[in-house]
């Protein structure tokens, strides 16, 4: 598919002596916001760190716009067009607003300039940022650290946003911040996968989901039918 | 022959040989090799026991060295004592500095121990180098009494006979020690100290133990030097001194014949290498590198797998019996009502507060599970009950006593087990052991105890309820095999296992079914209603949904740090709040609609 | 006697300089890597030494003769410093390779022991080279005492301090301004994170290594003229810096600054009232600190997950 964006074939990985994917296969087109949805340990953050390179796979390909990224480390991935806001955020406690933002841009060789309009963007989307621009980031609610995180993601100009869980361990008003400020990127034209536990929310807000179960795809499909399927619930509470 | 009896036939063997060189040689030179071969053993012996069993890596015991060699000096040569009591004073004072080290020193872990010993032996070497008055510096302190029998000084021939008997004695105390709880409890505390607590072993005390034990050989080694040369100087104790302790139990290995080894092989090297200072300094450095890369095991457990493979039956595996009746754990069971009562329970780190105003009735007798999504607070809360994490605010009675803020070990030992979410097993000893691990607070030997032999029938009691326990969970055909070697699901009965041998009265198990299969979950099912039916009370945190319901009698929601549901699974499977909990609200829902309108 | 304190307190502050650098050398290494060199202070001796060679060989010298106050001047001593710190750099990354990296994530702490076996070869490979008997180093400015209210200061330990600042300073506005020093923060308080930027987290640890060996051999370079060197002094040295960075925080590069410098002038303090007990005093400390308060005055206490 000449838009497809990534594509995930038959991906197995282990995490410690527990095999956490066994064989699973996904795309994401240019331009759409997809989900994959799950309970714990169905496995979801081991996938985005294996996207991300920070986690080996054992079997399957990996493959970005047809390369695949086997070969790449980790930090180079960055420089072609993946960035990632990680599970909990994982800010750098103790830097400043600013400087978390001028992290995620390291990578990049651009002007001072550049960059300095890039981190005025991310203030003007995230208005609490730009007033907490000096303060040190490990000080900050979760819900503006989880801001930050994504708006450090962000920096990096990525043409894939990985979010993994954006909404673990908020109150459901800033989740519903989150969700609302994730909607708004779908007019910046960044493709995003998303994984979520949260598995209303994410189906309202994306083209297409997936649900994962202990390591395997158990449903596929468009965002509004997921999201009416019962076969989700039972996903997450149990069958009756 | 039973395998006891082969290993003391051969001691006696080889102290019979090593006691008839002296019949055969004058030659002072091979004497005194024999003499410091035996004193590096005592050496090492205990040392092993701190840095090979235990794992706390020492760099200053040059300073307990110095304790007893200046002890026996100072006794002896100053103050006109007999040298046999200050030969015993040396041992006991060394043990006292031991004690007063290892009090603060264990505090802390890593590079910052091993900082604190390197800094003891300095200072140490400092004090008798510098204090004239008192440690005679480099001049040294002469006419140390060495030890005499019937008015005749020892001569060289006595020096090595007696180190050869003082030798083997330690090496039968010790070996009965570490052949049985104690030698288990050591290296639990090395492999993994959290489950270590968790069955009832004070990490803390068993570190200074360990400390102990190697402070007063080591003193008495320095006291066997100060009276075979009838002198002491400060020169003894410098930093290579300990480097060479730590070396010969590095090089030789931890097993019980390690330090054997270590200390023949060294002071052979270091006798030939005596001429030149400089290079057997720097041998030592590469010795050092060169046993972390290639002998991890030391000397010793290359040569045992050596054995293993070309010469088996040198090395039989224990016989185990047979038929045994099916266990039973002891303890009152189900006397009261509330097993475990928590009220107000309150931690925060920082501006996260997983753990929020909670209050949680445990019911004797049921099984209990606790759900919710990703970063709840489970495990904290978990953790908070089993002592690992004392809370900011907030009571916790179990069984009728006031358990806040006691140490895991104690809250363990009131019948409290519990297993982890990532393994905790003591990977690389065998499954019987890692059970007669949860046997430990149970078994009734004490430290002396073991050394002197009398623990023999408890051992083997316990033995036999590890293997009525394991035969509960379908592990006995297992027994013998090394815990890190089995499948993930088996690791996962074996920590259940060992929990269970804790004889608990409230079992806590965090995630059992993480990383099973659907048939291994269907078992795990299977026995957590077995273990119920023992009388044993059930605690358990899980994701698998299926396996809550099966098995559960009362469910406990948490959500963002606070309980928001409980009751019977069915109710809380069909509470709205649990819900969104879980899957998030329906709010987002009805606005798109109102949009597309 | 107020002379007396205040030169005490004056050569504790060059002193202190001292242990702060290569604490702080001991604090990049832990920070990133959860290690540290144990054998630092047979480094800071390697650096005093290849120094030496150095002036000697640009004083036209054999390397066992003895330098001339007049051979060492300002240009040749920054040259000397210039082939040490090369020379040290070079030792850091042979040291990250062969004893921290095979042993990183292991439990059983095998990088002490390897670092210590390191730092023994360093010892005997200099011990065969250059000879038990201490060097000889004469200051660039000379030995002519400097008085400064009333007390005698040498223009080396004036040139200590004010180095060692000057470095400390750089360093800190390294870490906090610039792009590198923040990749070097970030890799220090999360790796992962740090890779999902782009930052290349093995490559700055070997830099944290040899940013740290290169202070420990600068430390010596600065202290050579002004105590008898010889290539025994690592040991203690080392210790003493490790004891500032527990008294000032290891994982905090200001505390260990602070340590560095506390701990100077308490001992140069202690040393005026009761020479012998220097040692021991500072142990003392060392262990209150480590019951009281062991994450130091700055740092901070390390939680660790279950």
């Amino acid at each position: 598919m000449s838009d497809e964006l990534l594509r995930i074939e038959d991906l197995h990985v282990h995490y410690g002596a527990v095999q956490a994917l066994k064989g699973v296969s996904l795309h994401v087109r240019a331009g759409e916001v997809v989900t994959i949805i799950g309970g714990n340990g169905a496995g979801k953050s081991t996938l985005m760190r294996c996207i991300s390179g920070l986690e080996p796979a054992k079997a399957g390909r990996v493959l970005l716009r047809g390369q695949d990224l086997a070969a790449i480390p980790g930090h180079r991935r960055v420089a072609l067009g993946i960035a990632q806001s990680p599970e909990g955020r994982q800010v750098f406690a103790d830097q400043t607003v600013r400087d978390n933002l001028l992290l995620g841009a390291y990578h990049r060789r651009a002007s001072a300039a550049e960059i300095e309009a890039d981190i005025q963007a991310q203030f003007e989307r995230f208005p609490r940022l730009g007033e907490r621009q000096q303060q040190m980031a490990g000080t900050m609610s979760g819900g503006e650290q989880q801001m930050l995180a994504i708006a450090r993601a962000l920096m990096a100009r990525p043409q894939l946003l990985l979010l993994d869980e954006p909404s673990l361990g908020l109150a459901p008003l800033i989740v519903k911040e989150i969700f609302d400020t994730i909607r708004s990127l779908r007019t910046l034209g960044v493709t995003i996968l998303l994984v979520e536990q949260m598995a209303n929310q994410a189906l309202a807000v994306a083209d297409r989901g997936y649900v994962l179960e202990t390591g395997r795809i158990t449903l596929q499909g468009a965002g509004r039918e997921l999201r009416r399927d019962p076969k989700v619930r039972a996903a997450y509470l149990g069958g009756h | 022959m039973s395998s006891e009896r082969k290993h003391y036939l051969w001691l006696a063997i080889v102290a019979a040989l090593a006691a008839a060189v002296p019949l055969f040689t004058d030659n002072d030179f091979y004497l005194r090799v024999l003499f410091l071969i035996g004193v590096n053993y005592i050496a090492a012996a205990g040392m092993n026991v701190l840095v090979g069993y235990t794992g706390q890596k020492s760099l200053g015991h040059a300073g307990l060295f110095a304790v007893g060699a200046y002890t026996v000096a100072l006794l002896t040569a100053r103050w006109g004592w007999n040298p046999w009591p200050a030969f015993a004073a040396a041992g006991v004072m060394a043990g006292i500095f031991g004690i007063v080290i290892a009090l603060p020193a264990l505090r802390v872990k890593g590079p910052a121990l091993a900082m604190v010993t390197i800094g003891f032996g300095i200072v140490v070497e400092k004090i008798v180098s510098e204090w004239q008055d008192v440690f005679a510096g480099q001049q040294g302190i002469y006419g140390v009494l060495p030890l005499s029998l019937g008015g005749t000084m020892f001569s060289s021939k006595h020096w090595v006979w007696f180190v050869l008997l003082l030798g083997v004695a330690l090496h039968v105390m010790l070996r009965l020690l570490l052949r049985g709880r104690f030698g288990r409890a050591f290296m639990a505390v090395n492999t993994a100290e959290v489950a270590a607590e968790s069955v009832g072993i004070s990490v803390y005390r068993f570190k200074v133990l360990a400390f102990v034990i190697s402070a007063v050989t080591c003193g008495l080694a320095g006291a066997l030097i100060a009276q075979q040369n009838q002198y002491i100087n400060s020169d003894f104790i410098t930093f290579n001194l300990s480097v060479f302790i730590l070396l010969m139990v590095l090089f030789g290995g931890h097993s019980v014949y390690g330090p054997l080894l270590g200390a023949v092989v060294l002071t052979l090297l270091d006798a030939f290498l005596s001429r030149w200072p400089g290079v057997q300094h720097f041998t030592y450095g590469a010795l050092l590198l060169f046993a972390l890369y290639a002998m991890p095991d030391g000397l010793a457990g290359f040569v045992k797998k050596m054995a293993r493979q070309w010469a088996p039956r040198l090395l039989p595996p224990e016989v185990l019996p047979q038929q045994l009746a099916p266990w039973r754990p002891r303890g009152d069971t189900a006397s009261e009502e509330m097993l475990l009562e928590a009220q107000g329970l309150y931690k925060a780190y920082g501006g996260v507060v997983p753990t929020n105003n909670v209050d949680i009735n445990i019911r004797a007798g049921h099984v209990h599970s606790l759900i919710g999504p990703n970063g709840a607070g489970k495990t904290t809360l978990l953790n908070i009950l089993s002592g690992i994490v004392p809370p900011d605010k907030g009571r916790i009675r179990f069984g009728g006593q006031d358990v806040t803020g006691l140490p895991p070990y104690r809250i363990a030992r009131a019948g409290l087990g519990r297993t982890f979410q990532n393994l905790k097993l003591f990977a690389g000893m065998s499954v019987l052991d890692n059970v007669k691990l949860g046997l430990h607070a149970h078994i009734p030997t004490g430290f002396f105890g073991s050394l002197l032999g009398r623990g023999g029938s408890a051992e083997r009691a316990a033995r036999d309820e590890a293997l009525q326990i394991l035969d509960a969970l379908d592990l006995r055909d297992k027994a013998q095999e090394i815990a890190g070697s089995l499948p993930y699901g088996v690791q996962r009965r074996l920590e259940l296992a060992r929990a269970l041998a804790t004889h608990p009265r409230l079992l806590l198990l965090d995630e059992p079914a993480a990383g099973l299969n659907p048939q291994e979950t269907q078992e795990l099912a299977q026995v957590i209603l077995r273990i119920r039916d023992l009388g044993i009370t059930v605690l358990l945190i899980e994701h698998h949904m299926d396996l809550v319901m099966a098995v559960s009698d009362h469910v406990i929601v948490l959500d963002y740090g606070q309980k928001i549901a409980e009751g019977a699974p069915a109710q809380v499977q069909s509470d709205p709040r649990v819900i969104a909990a879980y899957l998030g609200t329906d709010d987002a829902e009805e606005e798109e609609d109102a949009d597309v309108r | 006697m107020a002379e007396s304190i205040l030169q005490a307190i004056f050569s504790g502050l060059a002193l202190g300089s001292i242990y702060a650098l290569v604490a702080v050398g001991f604090n990049i290494t832990f920070n990133t890597t959860k290690t540290l060199n144990f054998g630092q202070g047979e480094f800071l001796v390697a650096g005093a030494f290849v120094a030496v060679s150095v002036l000697l060989l640009l004083a036209g010298k054999q390397m066992t003769d003895a330098l001339l106050p007049a051979e060492v001047t300002m240009t040749r001593y920054l040259l000397s410093l210039a082939g040490s710190m090369a020379v040290l750099a070079l030792l850091g990354v042979l040291l990250y390779y062969t004893a921290v990296r095979p042993f990183i994530g292991q439990g059983g702490m095998a990088w002490v022991m390897s670092t210590i076996g390191f730092g023994i070869i360093i010892q005997n490979t200099a011990l065969a080279i250059w000879g038990p008997s201490p060097l000889v180093m004469p200051s660039p400015l000379g030995s002519d005492v400097i008085r400064i209210g009333g007390a005698g200061v040498l223009p080396q330990e004036v040139l200590v301090l004010v180095a060692s600042v000057a470095v400390l300073l750089t360093l800190d506005w390294v870490m906090r301004r610039t792009k590198i020093g923040k990749a070097v923060r970030a890799v220090a308080q999360n790796g992962s994170a740090a890779t999902l930027m782009g930052i290349n987290v093995g490559a700055i640890v070997v830099l944290a290594f040899v940013i740290s060996s290169s202070l420990a051999g600068l430390a010596g370079l600065l202290i050579a003229p002004i105590t008898t060197a010889s290539v025994f002094m690592g040991m203690t040295l080392a210790l003493k810096a490790f004891s500032s960075a527990i008294l000032g925080g290891l994982t905090s590069p200001r505390g260990c600054m602070l340590g560095g410098f506390v701990l100077g002038v308490i001992e140069a303090l202690v040393g005026l009232w009761h020479a012998e007990l220097r040692e021991i005093s500072i142990f003392l400390l060392i262990i209150v600190v480590l019951v009281v308060r062991p994450q130091g005055l700055l740092g901070q206490r390390i939680v660790e997950k279950v």
